[in-house]
């Protein structure tokens, strides 16, 4: 049977681990919230269900004996996220780097736990969850959008880094997905998610989690590094036949 | 097709190469194939090749015949009842050569086929896509699009344009439930291409350049495509992805395992 490694217990991790339950895979989650780890296993048919653990994301040690304890797996779906909403006058000493060594750092040492279990399946697909963020900014999103556009550059790294062992890694960038981060949802006056999704409503996790399974499980050997934008089209477009043009609005 | 519903796929350039790759993918898992070609011959051929649950028929159609467009829609509509997907795979690349080599009917030609075409048949498409209830539109674009090499230059600028058309088009039939994208494959292998094996050095070069210890194929493009027209998708709009093994984003491998 095989298995998929969780690093976040979120939910599009969720829908992701749901999707990947439906075609027979086994999950295990890795989270700081051993809670959240535990509902989403609740979430899947028993089967499915691989085992929970908390873990310290600044911890390797740690994160290798999760790992270790659920036995490897032939995927990782690194979605770990930590946002902060700050002004970048309210961002104090430490927290810039702080943000970004919590959203970076463990999605490497998942990724290096990992690969060899992969590699000893013969293979392994790695996919790590980045944002609009690293491509547009608002002004209250710093820590986030400089940690997520690293994110961007890690996923190109470890592709490099593991060609050689048949394990492909590749980025899938949301936008706004309903409930993913609350605090997300007033966060641009200009431009309502309902009004920039090309779907003509909020994107859901259900609606990414369709992108991470073919990533995950896909037989292809052409994308790698690669980041794709399962942005329901907000960072190609400025708006939409039927919209009016944004009007901004200010305080 | 138990769970599935059957779609009416349509298929530009789909005689041969990466074209006839995707039609047979989407063959064997039930849908309906229009393949569309200027070769009346390969594309005959083809058909043949087809296997699988749903209709099939070949619609012989050059893509420059732009004003024909929506006539050939209004065809593929009334044979099959609907049009859910098109691949937008018909592209040539007749001149090779430094800048000062290109004519205007170089120009005029591969833009005629690689744009105007490509654009004019996903317009056409859009109408009955509309009828349909919609449907996604899945372009072919090229590794060209993002990295030059200063002897395709017309090529390369009308696969950039994709890119745009993408975005353009998406942000329009959003309304009726379209979705379009794009693929940009590397270099892959075909018939066209397995001629260059017997030459000294071909092989590694290729190899070089791509994070994967064996020539891309047809069939890997295709399983792209397929996914891309499919609602597993259904958040992916007015992009593109690239299908290069890593070429555009990585500029070296090492040699050793990573583990």
């Amino acid at each position: 049977m095989k298995q998929l490694i969780l690093n976040g217990a979120g939910n599009i991790a969720k829908a992701a681990a749901i999707r990947m339950a439906e075609l027979g895979w086994k999950v295990s989650v890795l989270d700081e919230d051993i809670q959240k780890a535990l509902d989403l296993l609740d979430a899947l048919p028993e089967s499915c269900r691989g085992v929970a653990a908390k873990v310290d994301w600044m911890d390797e040690a740690g994160i290798v004996a999760a790992v270790e304890k659920a036995g490897g797996g032939q995927a990782l779906l690194n979605s770990a996220l930590h946002m902060e909403r700050k002004l970048a006058k309210h961002i104090k000493a430490g927290e810039l780097e702080g943000l970004f060594a919590r959203n970076v750092a463990p999605m490497f040492y998942c990724a290096r736990a990992c690969a060899p279990y992969m590699k000893e399946s013969g293979g392994g697909r790695i996919v790590n969850l980045s944002s609009v963020h690293a491509h547009v900014a608002d002004g209250y999103h710093l820590g986030y959008a400089v940690s997520t556009a690293a994110v961007n550059a890690l996923t190109r790294e470890l592709a490099a880094s593991y060609w050689k062992d048949n394990i492909q890694v590749n980025t899938v960038t949301t936008c706004f997905v309903d409930g993913q981060f609350p605090d997300e949802l007033d966060m641009d006056q200009r431009q309502s998610p309902e009004r920039i999704s090309l779907l003509g409503r909020r994107v859901t996790a259900e609606d990414v989690a369709g992108t991470i399974r073919f990533l995950l499980t896909c037989e292809t050997k052409c994308i790698n590094g690669a980041e794709i934008r399962a942005d329901a089209g907000y960072l190609t477009t400025q708006y939409r036949v039927g919209d009016a043009p944004f009007v901004k609005i200010t305080g | 097709m138990s769970c599935h519903k059957r779609k009416t796929v349509v298929i530009t350039g789909g005689a041969g190469g990466i074209g006839l790759a995707i039609a047979r993918r989407f063959a064997a898992k039930g849908h309906n194939i229009a393949l569309v070609d200027a070769s009346a011959e390969k594309g005959e051929m083809a058909l043949r090749e087809l296997q699988g649950e749903g209709e099939f028929a070949f619609f012989p159609f050059d893509v420059t015949r732009l004003s024909e467009c929506e006539g050939l829609f209004g065809r593929i509509y009334e044979r099959f009842g609907s049009v859910d997907v098109l691949v937008n795979n018909a592209g040539i690349s007749t001149h090779r050569g430094t800048t000062e080599t290109i004519t205007e009917n170089d120009w005029n030609r591969i833009v005629s086929v690689n744009l105007s075409g490509l654009f004019f048949m996903a317009r056409a498409a859009g109408i009955y896509m509309a009828k349909s209830g919609g449907g996604a539109i899945v372009n072919t674009a090229s590794i060209r699009a993002y990295l030059a090499t200063g002897d395709r230059t017309i090529y390369a600028v009308t696969k950039k344009a994709i890119l745009t058309i993408n975005a353009e088009l998406a942000a329009d039939f959003w309304r009726y439930g379209i979705r379009v994208n794009s693929v940009s494959p590397g270099y892959v292998l075909t018939e066209m291409t397995r001629v260059h094996l017997q030459e000294e050095g071909w092989l590694d070069n290729q190899l070089n350049i791509i994070l994967t210890d064996r020539m891309l194929v047809p069939e890997d493009i295709a399983e792209v495509v397929e996914f891309l027209a499919s609602e597993d998708a259904i958040a992916i709009n007015g992009c593109d992805i690239p299908c290069e093994s890593g070429t555009i984003p990585c500029r070296g491998k090492p040699s050793e395992s990573g583990v």
